[in-house]
């Protein structure tokens, strides 16, 4: 609860930040685009055309260059996009599911190592997820966060027993 | 809403309301105290968190000077269990209070008026809040998706972040680019990057292996995120969601990893190639948005009925995002989603897809300015005849969602009940290696399903040269005429026939088997492949025979040869809006939520008359729709207001205890003692206990929820030192003034004593009973006889009946 979500996220932020600054944009965020349809009699089956001009030339007269009758044929638009926020996105979801899954990694590790060190470690962790929160309150920022993280796995291992193992729900 | 007010204005113990409005500062004080008690929410208990140690010092503070032990201990917590049923009567009841409170308090300062203020608006903010949140999540999600999907079949390696539709964006050679592999030469298909050009074998399997793999890679990192940090984020989430709106709390189910990873894992799914959709999905994601923001604002964070008002905008908000179809998304949450729907609420929905959808729209997810793929345009009008077919695609959207039902229905208990639930983590990474190796040899099932249906929608030019639009196009008639007539079709559209009847025949069945698996999964999008692919094939179907039998009556007065005249990209989308209809039994929403894809006012009639005959179809074949089949099927206790309770049972036969049962566990209003009580809470696990003026008499007086009970039980002992096990509780007013020498005092307990449940008599018709509880939200109900209690009737118990009734087994409604 506490701990990934509040304190992973904004030096995440800041390192998605740092790569999106390091790469330059090489594609380009208008076009015109003109369908026209394909004229096979006179050999022509090139039929869309796409260009970066400014938008008051974004017509069949300019970019495709033919004939006004072919032209009425032909449907042009005026496109814009960001790439800047497609690159900041798929980044940010890159870098999120990286963190997830060596975050998924570490937890299956230290799982792995508690249970097959001897009990009472795992004992003195249960009992500190038990504590009132006032009691956890005089604790410092790690320990509550200890006993956050320690109250959501608790959660989590609930609703896998209902989902995974009594399939009361969302089956 | 009316309902419930009158209710109130006609419940008999309305006197004992009005004295709550002096109470409000020891009430506060108390509250706050109930909930160190109590277990945390965990949701954003960091918020609440705060207040609760100040609290106690000063609560303290306050006792320590009381000579007096006859404090009353008034508790209401507001909170309820995992997996109860809340009370919608008190939650509104109280948030009236409150707002009483406020509302007086606003004179006193400005700074209570500025409360006030912030209390008047903070509806509007809340919904606004998650408006912002749905969008953005929704913007994350498309463009995550929409690049993920691309992977599978190559990179832009100047900008791996674009999908291969943005890499060619600008690229003047993209000739049949959008729907097929081969890309623009910035495109790069795995084989290419191996340096294996060319059309041959090598490449093809170079590029199989990758779409496998990647699909099986990203299967499995979705699976195992679902299963390692939120396993409630799997499924689709709305029979869920319509479960807790009707008054049903799952914790947790709403909570922020639900949503990181609903979002997170709803993108690999999609992407990973299996037969699902996202857009059910994202209305879960909404409503973890509207649980999250309500929390910011005390009014809804602690009154689970207010909450559920922000909730059903979000669900509102989830649609209008998903397709881009505000209004379609305020009618998705009246007809389909929302129990509790007052106007306010409408309106607030209304607000809130609006600025979901302006959200989304400003981030521009897919460069077309359409917040949906498949968003398409058409103008060509449709005729009178062309009724008959749509009536046939509704008939087969019917039989379709009738088939679906049975059978997912069916492989999901199969599932449930057999050894395969035991590795959902094998079955999900299995179904993504099926539906991988079979989908790749067709271009059809290749692609994902939002762009097969935006291909199956759109209309052919002339300019569009992909084999579904391989048509003998007239073109000198064109260039003379200037419209795109009719044409006989080549031999690329009779390949495609095939390939799309093995679509539709492949989408049809491994949805069956894909729906439920333990990833997000939604079943719009395969639904209206489905049907997208089924219309396109009749359409194709009429429109040749229009062209070739042109000289027939019917068809020569309507369509001339120089006109277009059927258009099968219409008859895809009417056939995806019956599909769909069929397997969710929508209507007025779908409908809606189809014209606002596409813009066009004209194509109503068709798509009512689609969706209205699959609805026919398939309530033949059985009358839930998929969402209500799985709320069944998972036993949530879930009083469905469009279902008619027919049979002819009273109260008596439902109430609890039966004749064989042990007698209801009471409690008197006076003489019983602390130890006994806490006995009784310990012994007994009911959630609430009536309470009669003596056990002789066995007069109602009232009801006590036990965890109410509980809590003050156990403040009374933890601050009030003269309450020991032997002291007298009283829920009356007629305490003794002073204890008698040698006798502990007594504890007066009158705040937690409910003295307005609700009674019905022995033989009032289960009918009115089921209605109550449908229309006023109750959690429970007392039977009466000549004012002697007999027993108590729950929601669980109502459903149970009726279960019964039904001939199914009573049991399978969980959660006692």
């Amino acid at each position: 609860m506490v701990f990934p979500t509040n304190s992973l996220i904004i030096p995440f932020i800041a390192f998605v930040g740092v790569i999106i600054v390091g790469v330059e944009a090489q594609f380009d965020d208008v076009r015109c685009k003109c369908v026209c349809p394909q004229d096979p009699a006179n050999n022509l089956t090139r039929n869309i055309y796409i260009k970066n001009v400014i938008p008051e030339q974004c017509s069949c007269a300019h970019i495709v260059k033919r004939e006004e009758k072919f032209c009425l044929l032909c449907e042009c638009k005026y496109e814009i996009r960001n790439t800047t926020t497609i690159k900041v996105m798929v980044i940010f979801v890159v870098c999120l599911i990286g963190v997830l899954f060596a975050y998924m990694m570490i937890m299956m590790c230290l799982d792995y190592i508690l249970s097959h060190r001897s009990t009472p470690h795992t004992q003195r962790l249960d009992d500190e997820g038990e504590m009132t929160p006032i009691a956890r309150r005089r604790g410092g920022y790690f320990q509550r966060m200890e006993s956050a993280t320690q109250r959501w796995k608790r959660q989590v291992q609930e609703q896998k027993k209902n989902v995974f193992d009594r399939h009361a729900m969302l089956s | 809403m009316e309902q419930i007010e009158l209710n109130h204005c006609t419940s008999p113990a309305m006197a004992n309301n009005t004295s709550v409005d002096e109470l409000d500062s020891p009430i506060d004080r108390y509250e706050r105290i109930g909930h160190i008690q109590e277990e945390e929410d965990d949701d954003l208990i960091d918020i609440t968190d705060d207040d609760n140690s100040k609290s106690e010092i000063n609560f303290r503070d306050s006792t320590q000077g009381l000579v007096e032990p006859l404090e009353d201990i008034p508790i209401d917590t507001g909170k309820y269990d995992d997996f109860h049923t809340i009370d919608w009567l008190k939650d509104i009841q109280k948030d009236r209070q409150r707002h009483k409170r406020i509302h007086r308090d606003r004179d006193k300062s400005p700074l209570n008026k500025l409360k006030a203020a912030h209390d008047a608006w903070s509806g509007w903010l809340v919904v606004f809040l998650v408006g912002v949140g749905a969008g953005t999540c929704a913007g994350i999600i498309d463009i995550g998706a929409s690049w993920m999907t691309d992977l599978k079949l190559g990179v832009c390696p100047q900008a791996f972040y674009l999908n291969r539709e943005q890499c060619c964006w600008a690229e003047n050679d993209t000739d049949q680019l959008k729907f097929n592999d081969k890309g623009c030469s910035k495109w790069h298909t795995w084989a290419e990057l191996f340096n294996i050009l060319g059309d041959n074998a090598g490449s093809y399997i170079i590029n199989y292996l990758f779409y496998v793999l990647w699909g099986f890679g990203l299967a499995t990192l979705a699976v195992s995120l679902v299963r390692a940090f939120a396993p409630y984020a799997c499924g689709s989430g709305i029979p869920e969601i319509k479960t807790i709106l009707s008054g049903f709390i799952i914790r947790g189910y709403l909570g922020k990893w639900t949503l990181l990873i609903k979002s997170i894992t709803m993108m690999l799914a999609v992407s990973a190639g299996l037969s699902l959709g996202k857009e059910g999905p994202l209305v879960h994601v909404a409503c973890c948005c509207g649980n999250i923001f309500s929390y910011l604002f005390p009014k809804y964070g602690k009154n689970e009925a207010k909450k559920r008002e922000v909730l059903s905008a979000a669900s509102a908000a989830g649609v209008s995002v998903a397709f881009g179809a505000p209004v379609g998304g305020v009618l998705f949450s009246l007809e389909e989603v929302s129990y509790y729907f007052p106007m306010k609420t409408l309106w607030r929905s209304f607000f809130c897809a609006l600025v979901a959808a302006f959200v989304l729209r400003t981030i521009n997810p897919f460069g077309t300015d359409h917040l949906v793929m498949f968003y398409v345009e058409y103008d060509t009008p449709w005729f009178f005849f062309e009724l008959v077919p749509f009536l046939l695609l509704g008939v087969f959207g019917g039989l379709y969602g009738a088939f679906f039902i049975k059978m997912n229905l069916k492989w999901c208990k199969y599932r449930k009940t057999s050894k395969l639930g035991k590795f959902p983590v094998v079955e999900v990474i299995t179904l993504a290696l099926i539906t991988a190796i079979i989908s790749y040899p067709n271009p059809y099932t290749r692609m994902s399903s939002s762009q097969l249906i935006e291909l199956l929608f759109n209309d052919c030019g002339p300019e569009d040269n992909f084999k579904l639009c391989n048509y003998k196009h007239n073109y000198t008639l064109m260039l003379h005429t200037g419209n795109v007539a009719a044409s006989p079709a080549g031999p690329g559209v009779y390949e495609s026939l095939w390939l799309l009847l093995l679509a539709l025949i492949f989408k049809g069945v491994i949805t069956v088997f894909t729906f439920g698996i333990k990833v997000p999964a939604g079943l719009f999008i395969p639904s209206m492949a489905v049907g997208a692919c089924a219309g396109r094939l009749l359409g194709i179907g009429m429109e040749q025979a229009v062209y070739f039998n042109n000289d027939w009556g019917i068809f020569e007065d309507l369509c001339k040869p120089s006109t277009p005249c059927v258009n099968p990209g219409l008859y895809a989308m009417v056939g995806a809006a019956a599909a769909l209809g069929g397997v969710t039994r929508m209507t007025v929403s779908l409908v809606v939520i189809m014209f606002e894809l596409t813009g066009g006012l004209q194509y109503i009639v068709p798509l009512m008359v689609a969706v209205m005959t699959a609805k026919w179809v398939g309530d033949a074949f059985g009358r839930e729709g998929i969402y209500d089949g799985h709320i069944y099927l998972n036993g949530y206790p879930y009083l469905d207001s469009k279902r008619e309770f027919v049979h002819s049972t009273i109260a008596s036969d439902v109430m609890r205890p039966r004749r064989a049962d042990p007698p209801l566990s009471v409690i008197t209003q006076e003489g019983m003692t602390v130890e006994e009580l806490e006995n009784l809470t310990t012994e007994s696990s009911y959630n609430a206990y009536p309470m009669v003026v003596s056990k002789e008499s066995q007069r109602l007086s009232g009801l006590v929820q036990r965890k109410d009970l509980t809590i003050a039980l156990a403040n009374a002992r933890k601050f009030q030192e003269e309450v020991v096990s032997q002291s007298q509780v009283f829920f009356s007013n007629h305490v003794p003034r002073y204890s008698l020498p040698g006798q502990p005092s007594p504890l007066k307990l009158t705040k937690i004593l409910d003295q307005s449940p609700f009674q019905v008599t022995d033989q009032t018709p289960m009918e009115t009973v089921v209605e109550m509880f449908r229309k006023l939200g109750l959690r429970t109900c007392l039977v009466t006889h000549n004012g002697r209690l007999l027993g108590i009737i729950t929601k669980k118990d109502v459903l149970r009946h009726w279960a019964m009734l039904k001939n199914q087994d009573p049991d399978s409604i969980m959660f006692h």
